[in-house]
């Protein structure tokens, strides 16, 4: 069904290419001519320091100011770029539709990377060097988003990500990336605290994924029960991506006599192990890392999902029932999809494209006149207490030498009609 | 001592899915000498159907059951039109690859069609442990080893004790004479590529509340393949034992290894036993009399 939707908005970016040709086309008459110099009189002695990439988009009033995008729009993770990118294109034709920015109008250009590290890096340097985009937003996973990270740095461009989560993003720290949700060390850490705070465990064991991302998780949870607790994992069993039989270890770590299992890994693999758990009789609290609080976890975890709790980074839940996700639908369904949303959405990831565009727009708004990269740049870094998507993700806060935007997390929890709601502990 | 028994009573269950896999591909190999790699993703097929059944028309777990193994038959006979008959006389090498490829094109649909929609599939019997002397069984593990059981005594009785199976005997051994004998060989090939497909919507409904429904599911065929190959392919009983034997095994290098070993461990003994005994630790040795 991913494919199905992501033809037609391969579509729109067809088109939204041929506009933007045309508009490269009217750039090349005399008119605009002027351009390259005539922006950077605004920025005055700051922005020919930058690169020639750094493209500042200021200049006469009306002039088109491109965001760059890359993420997964196909194939199995599209389910992460398709909503990032509905959602910054439902906030750049919001802006749009309002005037945009300082008279300017938006585009977004959005490029597929197939979750492919060398596509994320072409990809890159294609908003770069040929489209000149003013910034990049959201990036890709981190696999892609890591990759692709050099190539952003050394253009010096504004780069606000909104998929990854991963704990190497800032090292090492670049003064041109910023994130707007808290890091998977951040989430490990919320787990660990309720595991050892709220239930009051004395013997957490684990179950994770091989990968980089379940090793990630795992290590700063270890370390976090060592520092904060006094604790130790007794058991701690990985898996590997695409196992479907988590009988071993979890028999492994049942014999250990655990008092809590945290399950950290991807929400279909977790439902599985949760079932089996249940099926070996290992009745302890279950509770699950960053990558387990999706819709897709009660669908594959079934009645054993009852009663999971999972760390999550937004304050609210994408449903209607919270006024600022009931208000992001109706846009959405207004500019991206008129005749109806597709299964599943929003996601997680449409709030974290929305709230991307959010943050990148207070940076330009305050910025005024003066719109280069250095002037946004300078804004964002100054970005205090700001709430992105009008309340969907937690305040943000940057300062020169940090770019996380926040750590601050809360907890989730299924319920009886087996679906996530927030929860308190 | 319960941590070893609870690991072979688990490693029987999933020996026994094994097994269950595994049989579509044996008794293909049995009549028609051929390997048929679009069998996991048959397995899939079914499940997916049954899923879109229970879930989207209301329908309960039997009528699924019946509408998933004639489908899951149709689409074995269509894969033995396609992928074997319209190339029979090409070398094994590429009915094998044919095969593959259409069970590429059936994920690659499945993908298309359902998306990455991934569900659990709700059991027709629980799942919730009983507590036997320590050890922990489900009924749902109970019923997957009885129904294996059932399937591999009625397929022996098929092939050995019946008209038909001495057909798809006969066509195994030389299809030209079977047919100068009066045997329609393309009916009896039909047949048993069918009742393999059959087997697999059988098994990937049976094991889909185990697991999880999504369109790579059917990877579960490859090691049910290496189970086969482990205890004999051209023999029922042996190649059961070798599913059963290969999640014992499994479970319990997992267990007292790792979970890391496991591939190693398997894939040493595979190639062991290819060495010392190429047709398989409980299959005699083929004797082709000319």
């Amino acid at each position: 069904m991913d494919h199905l939707q992501g033809s037609r908005p391969l579509r729109r970016k067809f088109s939204s290419s041929l506009v933007a040709l045309a508009l490269l086309a009217t750039a090349c008459s005399p008119a605009a001519s002027t351009s390259p110099s005539a922006t950077t009189a605004g920025g005055s002695g700051a922005s020919p320091a930058s690169s020639p990439a750094s493209s500042p988009a200021g200049g006469g009033t009306g002039e088109v100011i491109k965001l760059g995008m890359f993420a997964p729009l196909t194939g199995p993770l599209a389910a992460t770029g398709v909503p990032a990118r509905d959602g910054l294109q439902t906030w750049v034709d919001e802006v749009n539709a309002n005037g945009g920015i300082n008279g300017h109008q938006l585009e977004l250009i959005a490029y597929d990377d197939q979750n492919n590290p060398q596509q994320a890096v072409s990809a890159a340097r294609r908003l770069i060097e040929q489209d000149k985009v003013f910034a990049i937003m959201c990036g890709s996973n981190s696999g892609s988003t890591l990759a692709a990270l050099p190539v952003i740095t050394q253009a010096k461009v504004p780069f606000v990500t909104c998929i990854s989560a991963h704990r190497d993003l800032f090292k090492p720290f670049s003064p041109y990336v910023y994130r707007m949700y808290a890091n998977e060390v951040a989430q490990a850490n919320a787990d660990s605290d309720y595991v050892a705070d709220s239930l009051k465990a004395k013997r957490p064991a684990i179950i994770y994924n091989s990968n980089d991302f379940g090793v990630g998780g795992f290590d700063a949870m270890t370390a976090r029960f060592k520092d904060q607790w006094n604790l130790e994992f007794v058991a701690a069993e990985k898996y590997n991506v695409g196992d479907q039989d988590f009988t071993s270890q979890l028999l492994k770590i049942k014999s250990a006599n655990p008092d809590a299992l945290i399950v950290h890994a991807f929400a279909a693999d977790a439902g599985i192990i949760v079932r089996q758990a249940k099926q070996l009789g290992l009745n302890v609290p279950l509770i699950g890392g960053g990558g387990t609080p999706t819709p897709l976890f009660p669908k594959a975890a079934g009645d054993a999902g009852d009663g999971f709790v999972a760390v999550w980074v937004f304050p609210v839940l994408p449903d209607a029932s919270f006024p600022a996700v009931k208000d992001y639908i109706g846009k959405l369904q207004q500019y991206v999809y008129p005749s109806g949303l597709p299964t599943g959405r929003p996601s997680l990831y449409d709030m974290t494209g929305y709230c991307a565009g959010t943050i990148i727009g207070e940076a330009m708004q305050k910025a005024g006149a003066d719109l280069t990269q250095t002037s946004v740049l300078q804004q964002l870094d100054s970005l205090k207490d700001f709430t992105p998507g009008n309340g969907m993700c937690y305040p943000v806060t940057f300062t020169p030498d940090n770019h996380e935007g926040t750590d601050q997390t809360t907890l989730v929890k299924v319920n009886a009609n087996q679906q996530f709601e927030l929860f308190q502990p | 001592m319960d941590l070893f028994a609870q690991g072979v009573v688990n490693g029987v269950t999933l020996g026994a899915v094994y097994a269950l896999v595994g049989l579509g591909f044996v008794i293909i190999y049995k009549t028609t000498r051929m390997l048929n790699f679009a069998h996991g993703q048959i397995l899939m097929v079914g499940a997916v159907i049954g899923l879109f059944v229970t879930t989207t028309w209301g329908w309960s777990y039997w009528p699924t059951f019946g509408f998933v193994v004639l489908v899951t038959a149709a689409i074995g006979v269509a894969v033995e039109k396609i992928g074997y008959r319209a190339v029979v006389d090409a070398p094994v090498a590429t009915v094998i690859l044919a095969t593959a490829a259409l069970g590429t094109i059936m994920q690659s649909a499945v993908r298309i069609t359902q998306g990455q929609q991934l569900s659990y599939f709700p059991p027709v019997v629980s799942t919730a442990p009983i507590g036997i002397g320590g050890i922990f069984v489900t009924p749902l593990q109970m019923v997957i080893v009885a129904i294996c059981l059932v399937l591999v005594i009625g397929l022996w009785l098929l092939f050995q004790r019946t008209r038909l199976g001495l057909a798809m005997r006969a066509v195994s051994e030389n299809r030209d004479a079977a047919a100068l004998v009066g045997i329609n060989a393309g009916f009896v090939s039909s047949l048993t590529w069918g009742l393999s497909g059959a087997l697999a919507g059988a098994a990937g409904l049976l094991i889909a509340p185990l697991v999880l429904v999504t369109p790579d599911m059917g990877v579960i065929a490859n090691t049910a393949f290496v189970g086969a190959v482990l205890g004999g392919f051209s023999s029922i009983p042996a190649s059961v034992i070798g599913g059963v034997v290969l999640g014992v095994v499994e479970t319990l290098v997992g267990l007292y290894l790792s979970t890391a070993y496991r591939d190693v461990v398997v894939f040493a003994i595979l190639i062991a036993v290819l060495w010392f005994r190429p047709s398989g630790l409980f299959g005699r040795a083929a004797v082709r009399r000319v």
